[in-house]
């Protein structure tokens, strides 16, 4: 075949312009800020001053910041253990000969596609109401006590349960199509050795989705990362400890909030950093504990 | 022996299919009946909602649309809505202008910085909003461009050509050269070929990846939060957040759960018709929308 | 086939309603060229259009009843001045949006806000109105004390000009107060308070309204600015030593009585319907400011009647005449070309007839010293000339951002806390 240099360059172009513009000239700049005082976000550099590593040290010393790690780890694996738990085990039931397979299927993936502003606020207004909210009648059918889902030793639990909801639709289509492109003879051969479904399922199933697994914990790590719009649902009024997590206090440290009274853009840099590094680990250490197979997309 | 086994397995499968049957009914008549409530909700004045008299008020036949009229016309749920559409419609066609000539050529060619390009758009999926969204911010406002339709627009294209990118290279990896060959022999250009040949083979492909994108960018969020965040340019999203904030100030539950359903509406439609090319694109990519 | 015809009809029923959304937005929002701006306003007008066009950011929604009566002002004020109003409503959010939109200089003419965030946090951006407000007479005619206050906010510079100024103390449903037989004026002392309390709780109310939007920490806090003075309290937010205190100590205990007695509601409400119990009838009383009255009236459609009274003197180096006090505040951006069209329209809206109309709506005393009110209005409008000194809001657990203290003190009357000196040790646990 014959190749056209003009083409490719033409048809790369644009590609590549926006590559260039959306990440990497921000990239570099964000990682440069972070080592730079900058108090606003639209400074001009010529009032930078080098600062070295203190917007790190003073950003780690910050208990506020400590605290919406401590919230955004705990989401990740206790939120992860959730999630990944029903995505397996509602891809294990719809892979075992249920009827309307379909159905469900699409059913349990509906919270996707909805805006996470309009399903965090069904979620906050009405499920947890602690006045009319659907957990309050149910335990009313029951003739159980109220319970005030929203307040302070309950509100990040409630937090964290409705976002897994909301997650488990996607990670369970990808383990889904990991099960079925087991070959199904591996199952026949099973059948044949006389093993139980769930020794199947233990010995054949999940060993043979570690690839999955990895590719299900790379998208998880990368959506909880970036968590802001259910905690500004779950707190609106202020940024409470209970809830916070790095990208809201990023965003009240740039842009300012309620109360805040000094914007420091060169902090909010160091909290991104900081960030983009937790991921590039997470990445490395799965790749080093779970080795690929032929499964992995 | 076998016999035994064969109807302890045949038990053993009804017992193991009973409780998965239980567990996605439940889930699923629980995520029924949330939409539901809200939609009932939504018809309902906000002391009946706050007496907890959604049901009783609904099967009354009560309805009260007003709750539809004040979100769409006061709270400005008509212009949050309009924008939207002209943002989510006019980034999708961006992005596939900007993503398949660049899929394609990348999927067909060798050259140079092709796999570094390539292994850029795998990681450009995958980088935190929040690394790159001061230096654009500092950008845009020294040209004052804060609060402008068209580079929220670029942006949002920007955001999904890397996934439309890697997703569109796989089906343009598996189609024959044949075809190219065939259209150079009756003297067609490669880009000639590209447009009118390989383009529309892969438009299952397009129309999957055009959906992801539209998903995407109507719930987008963050982005237009901060670069158009004016009631009169943002997006749905952002626009159900004010919304929500000041239902707090106001009261009005009713109009809050309106406003909900309108912005729940576009993306569940869209859902109803292609759950089906959705769900495959999710599990054939394997790439988050 | 069919399913294909279908997404083209959507996609093009879409872009109809998008392409018509930009046409009608053109005409509306008006930020760029001045000729096509004049648009609905000045029509109707009597005074010949000025050319002039505000743009102006409201901290208000264009449902609420503050918005409505803003808007009648404006079209009077065109109608008056020939000088058009363009309103973009941004609601609340306002203070997320306003510093990127000041740094960018977008196109705003004059905004509103909290007026302590208006003259601390965006005054690099903001113009020193001090000329504006001395050569129009305006600082006679309105209440000085705010006036005061925006300036010790800023040094002494004039950077906002308050309005739907309102005070804090206790706000109460006198009818809560007849049926249990209580006199407000017998709260004056912290046994007075707990007398009261007995007294609704043995009538069948639960004394105090919570919400988990904050005013857990606005009661506790008034209570230790009440004990040891805010610039105690300021002390005590920025440096820590809680365990140390003996006021923090005291003020949680007096805390743990209310809450060991079912003075305060239980669970605690979340925001707002926890202050949504007044209106229902189920509480008696609630520490906020008087604010609360008009968001709980618009949330419940309550016809109860409301009392004010100062929260009462605790024996600390402040009594009675202390209070939080707070506004919203206009700004007008540095870099505008139409000041002082904007100081105009921020005159209109905060002296004379709109100041009254405002006040009314939103239950506020009015900013114009010679507007007057009747009923609660009155009593709220009586205590705030009687004050001697005034708190910031939060009474100075504000003063540390970083560590606000909202979850402990939350938990405190949520019975999380055993004893005052775990609470206050978690409160040192933050520092």
């Amino acid at each position: 075949m014959r190749k056209s240099k003009s083409m490719i360059v033409c048809f790369m172009t644009a590609a590549v312009i926006t590559l260039l513009f959306m990440y990497v000239y921000p990239i570099i700049r964000t990682i440069i800020m972070s080592f730079f005082n900058v108090e606003s976000v639209t400074a001009s550099t010529s009032t930078w001053s080098l600062a070295g590593l203190k917007n790190y040290i003073d950003l780690y010393a910050t208990s506020i910041f400590r605290t919406s790690m401590i919230n955004i780890l705990k989401i990740w694996l206790i939120g992860g253990i959730i999630t990944m738990f029903f995505a397996l085990l509602f891809a294990v039931i719809l892979t075992s000969g249920v009827r309307f397979k379909n159905f469900f299927r699409a059913a349990i993936y509906l919270p996707n596609v909805i805006s996470a502003v309009a399903m965090a606020a069904m979620w906050r207004y009405y499920v947890f109401n602690a006045r009319f909210g659907f957990l309050n009648s149910f335990l009313e059918l029951f003739g159980l006590d109220a319970v005030n889902w929203l307040d302070t030793g309950h509100i990040f639990g409630s937090m964290l349960v409705a976002y897994c909801f909301g997650s488990v639709g996607y990670f369970m289509l990808i383990f889904l199509s990991g099960i079925e492109r087991i070959p199904s003879d591996i199952y026949e051969a099973a059948m044949i050795d006389g093993t139980n479904s769930f020794q199947k399922f233990r010995y054949i199933t999940l060993p043979l989705l570690r690839g999955v697994f990895k590719t299900n914990l790379t998208f998880w790590s990368v959506s909880t990362l970036t968590f802001f719009v259910w905690t500004r649902m779950f707190s609106p009024t202020e940024t409470e400890n209970t809830t916070v997590v790095p990208v809201v206090y990023l965003y009240n440290v740039v842009f300012g909030s309620k109360g805040v009274t000094q914007v420091d853009a060169g902090r909010g840099a160091a909290i991104g950093v900081t960030l983009a590094v937790c991921m590039i680990l997470i990445y490395a250490i799965m790749n080093r504990l779970i080795k690929d197979d032929d499964l992995e997309f | 022996m076998s016999k035994r086994t064969h109807e302890r397995i045949n038990w053993k499968k009804e017992a193991r299919l009973l409780p998965g049957y239980i567990l996605l009914v439940a889930w699923v008549a629980f995520t029924a009946f949330i939409l539901l409530w809200i939609i009932a909700a939504s018809l309902s004045e906000t002391n009946d909602i706050m007496r907890g008299e959604v049901w009783q008020n609904v099967f009354s036949g009560d309805f009260h649309f007003e709750n539809y009229v004040s979100a769409w016309m006061s709270n400005n749920v008509s212009v949050y809505f309009a924008n939207s559409l002209l943002y989510s419609i006019v980034g999708c066609v961006g992005t596939i202008l900007i993503s398949a000539p660049a899929a394609y050529v990348m999927s067909r060619f060798r050259f140079f910085l092709n796999k570094t390009i390539h292994l850029s758009f795998i990681v450009a999926m995958s980088v935190p909003a929040v690394m790159v969204i001061l230096p654009l911010f500092s950008l845009a406002s020294g040209l004052n461009l804060t609060n402008n339709r068209i580079l929220y627009i670029i942006l949002v294209i920007c955001l999904r050509v890397p996934f439309s990118v890697i997703y569109l290279m796989n089906f343009f990896q598996n189609l024959s050269r044949a075809y190219e060959e065939a259209a150079a022999i009756d003297g067609c250009t490669p880009m000639k070929t590209f447009w009118k040949i390989m383009l529309p083979l892969v438009q299952p492909a397009l129309i999957t990846v055009t959906v992801f994108n539209f998903l995407s960018i109507w719930n987008e969020y963050f982005i237009a939060m901060i670069f158009v965040s004016g009631d009169a340019k943002t997006a749905v999203g952002v626009g159900l957040m004010n919304i929500v904030n000041s239902m707090t100030y106001s009261g009005d539950y009713g109009g809050l759960f309106a406003a909900v359903i309108i912005v729940f509406l576009p993306t569940f439609i869209l859902y109803l018709f292609l759950s089906d090319k959705i769900i495959n694109g999710v599990t054939a990519g394997g790439v988050k929308g | 086939m069919k399913r294909k015809k279908m997404i083209s009809l959507l996609m093009a029923a879409a872009m109809t309603v998008s392409l018509a959304a930009c046409g009608g937005d053109g005409g509306t929002t008006a930020s760029t060229a001045p000729s096509d701006s004049g648009s609905t306003e000045t029509e109707q007008s009597a005074a010949p259009s000025t050319g002039v066009t505000l743009t102006y950011w409201s901290m208000w929604n264009s449902n609420e009843a503050q918005a409505q009566v803003i808007q009648e002002a404006v079209d009077a004020f065109t109608a008056e001045t020939g000088i058009g109003v363009n309103i973009e409503w941004r609601g609340r959010d306002i203070t997320t949006q306003i510093t990127a939109a000041l740094e960018s200089e977008t196109q705003i003419d004059l905004f509103d806000d909290d007026f302590q965030r208006v003259a601390e946090q965006y005054n690099d951006h903001l113009l020193d109105l001090t000329d504006l407000a001395s050569s129009t007479g305006y600082e006679d005619k309105v209440q000085p004390l705010f006036m005061q206050i925006a300036r010790d906010y800023s040094e002494g510079a004039l950077y906002t000009i308050p309005y739907q100024i309102y005070t804090s103390g206790i706000v109460y449903s006198q009818d809560a107060f007849d049926a249990a037989g209580v006199d407000a004026s017998t709260i004056d002392s912290w046994d007075g308070l707990i007398a009261a309390c007995e007294a609704l709780k043995e009538a069948g109310y639960t004394p105090f309204a919570l919400d988990g939007g904050g005013s857990p920490r606005y009661m506790y806090s008034y209570i230790l600015a009440r004990l040891i003075g805010q610039d105690a309290v300021k002390e005590l937010s920025l440096n820590g030593g809680w365990s140390q205190n003996e006021g923090a100590r005291q003020a949680a205990e007096y805390i743990i009585q209310l809450r060991d007695n079912d003075y305060v509601l239980d669970p605690i409400g979340t925001y707002p319907e926890g202050e949504y119990t007044l209106g229902y009838d189920e509480t008696a009383m609630i520490v906020l400011p008087d604010y609360v009255i008009s968001e709980v009236i618009a949330g419940t459609g309550t016809e109860i009647t409301w009392g004010f009274i100062p929260f009462p003197n605790l024996g600390g180096p402040e009594d009675e005449t202390y209070a939080n006090v707070g506004a919203q505040g206009f700004g007008i951006p540095a870099y505008t070309e139409h000041s002082e069209e904007a100081f105009q329209l921020i005159e209109w809206l905060t002296t004379g007839e709109w100041d009254q109309k405002l006040a009314e709506v939103s239950l506020h005393a009015p900013c114009d010293v010679s507007n007057t009110a009747t009923g609660l209005v009155a009593q709220i409008q009586e205590s705030i000339s009687a004050l001697t000194g005034y708190y910031d809001y939060q009474c100075g657990t504000n003063e540390n951002p970083d560590i606000r203290l909202n979850t402990e003190v939350q938990t405190l009357f949520e019975g999380g806390y055993a004893t005052a000196d775990e609470f206050l040790a978690a409160c040192d646990a933050r520092y």
